[in-house]
């Protein structure tokens, strides 16, 4: 196999991430495109035998910081600290099943990049918390706690959505 | 922990590394035998590991979506190209106001294009070949290829995706010259009332900001509405094509 034909293999994968990150497909296409040329610039940087997967991400990871800075003043993401408490709400496998892409990015939207990013390494592309404290250059301790909130925080959006009440988990 | 920001405990942050398979056998071991002694454990377990699922559920709906036939395209033309040098980007004079689009024929605005400026653009080519680019934008499932033009300036042309904005069919598409980097990404649809297709707005260009390079750069403003759509399935594009884009 070809380094391109390598990168192709991945496109589904970083085609995930890029939406996670900016919610819209073309625009999560073009971040994906631009990451891509990138690799292609940098082939050589990258070593034979080393994961190409996380090496890419991490340039997908800096090609969507770059893109959110460009765009900063159009940001509706509430920053990590004054994220609203939401209500508890309740949860159930039906509930769950039922949920949407659209759903999901639609929370995620009000989330930080910077926990958009954990969710979507960790829980969605299986990556362990190592991998994704050096795609994204943080220590595992803020990995972790970033994750532990981004979760909270999407299953408790998620669940008012829904008009639910999630059994009081963190009462 | 609440969501207003208080650290996540070590047993959180235990409960969610076993949810993400972090845990050592013996740890894992360890934390279930709390969990079934404690329920609220369990619940607030159940919490990281149902937010894995949702997000793997939610995120594999994604499959169902063609593949962006742009970037395939992208990265095959540069498995072929892998060992020619690089052209460098010729700056294609090729600024114009998005919003000036609406209304003006994929002709009326090509023929403009072609008068305002004597370069070799890419919006330049596109003008003189009107008539090749309508038929390709009419015929061509998306990912696929045409010739417009021939030598030094000839451009490839490839639908990207189609979409059902309402009213109109619109497709994005790409163009690219084939022996450089030069490249155009606009929208063009075709309603009912004027079943021709007609370019809505310029969506990216090479042209432009300085130190560009040849990476892509997007027009000033939102993406347009219809784009923020799901594009046609391969299916029902095929069934449009096939049908000459039927009237809404």
């Amino acid at each position: 196999m070809s380094f391109e034909d390598d990168l192709i293999a991945l496109l589904p994968r970083l085609r995930r991430h890029a939406l996670a990150r900016t919610g819209h497909l073309a625009e999560a296409d073009d971040l994906v495109q631009a990451a891509c040329e990138r690799a292609l610039q940098a082939r050589r940087q990258w070593r034979e035998g080393t994961r190409l997967d996380a090496w890419v991400l991490t340039i997908l990871n800096n090609v969507c910081i770059d893109h959110a800075r460009r765009r900063q003043t159009r940001g509706t993401e509430a920053p990590m600290e004054e994220l609203d408490a939401v209500p508890d709400t309740n949860w159930s496998r039906s509930v769950e099943a039922r949920i949407t892409l659209e759903q999901v990015l639609g929370v995620l939207a009000e989330l930080p990049d910077a926990m958009r990013a954990v969710l979507s390494l960790v829980a969605v592309e299986g990556l362990t918390y190592e991998e994704a404290s050096n795609i994204l250059k943080v220590p595992i301790g803020t990995v972790m706690s970033r994750l532990s909130r981004a979760r909270i925080e999407l299953m408790r959006r998620l669940g008012s959505d829904g008009g639910q009440v999630m059994n009081g988990a963190w009462s | 922990m609440t969501a207003g920001g208080d650290e996540a405990s070590a047993t959180d942050l235990a409960l969610m590394a076993l949810a993400d398979g972090e845990l050592s056998d013996a740890e894992a071991e360890r934390l279930r035998a709390a969990m079934a002694a404690d329920p609220s454990l369990a619940r607030r377990y159940e919490l990281y590991a149902a937010s894995r699922r949702v997000l793997r559920q939610a995120f594999a709906q994604l499959d169902e979506l063609p593949a962006s036939p742009r970037l395939l395209a992208s990265l095959r033309r540069e498995q072929a190209a892998t060992l020619a040098p690089r052209v460098a980007p010729r700056r294609a004079v090729f600024a114009l106001a998005a919003g000036l689009l609406l209304t003006v024929g994929l002709a009326a605005w090509f023929g403009q294009q072609a008068q305002r400026s004597h370069d070799a653009s890419v919006g330049t080519q596109l003008a003189r070949e009107s008539g090749a680019v309508a038929a390709a934008l009419e015929h061509l499932a998306a990912g696929e290829e045409a010739r417009i033009g021939d030598g030094a300036q000839a451009l490839s042309l490839m639908p990207l995706a189609s979409y059902d904005g309402g009213t109109a069919w619109c497709r994005e598409f790409e163009a690219r010259r084939v022996s450089g980097d030069d490249a155009l990404r606009a929208l063009a649809c075709r309603d009912a009332a004027a079943p021709a297709w007609e370019i809505r707005e310029v969506i990216a260009s090479t042209a432009a900001p300085e130190d560009s390079g040849s990476e892509f750069r997007p027009a000033s403003g939102e993406r347009p509405a219809v784009l923020q759509g799901r594009p046609l399935t391969p299916e029902q594009e095929r069934a449009a094509i096939a049908s000459g884009w039927p009237r809404h």
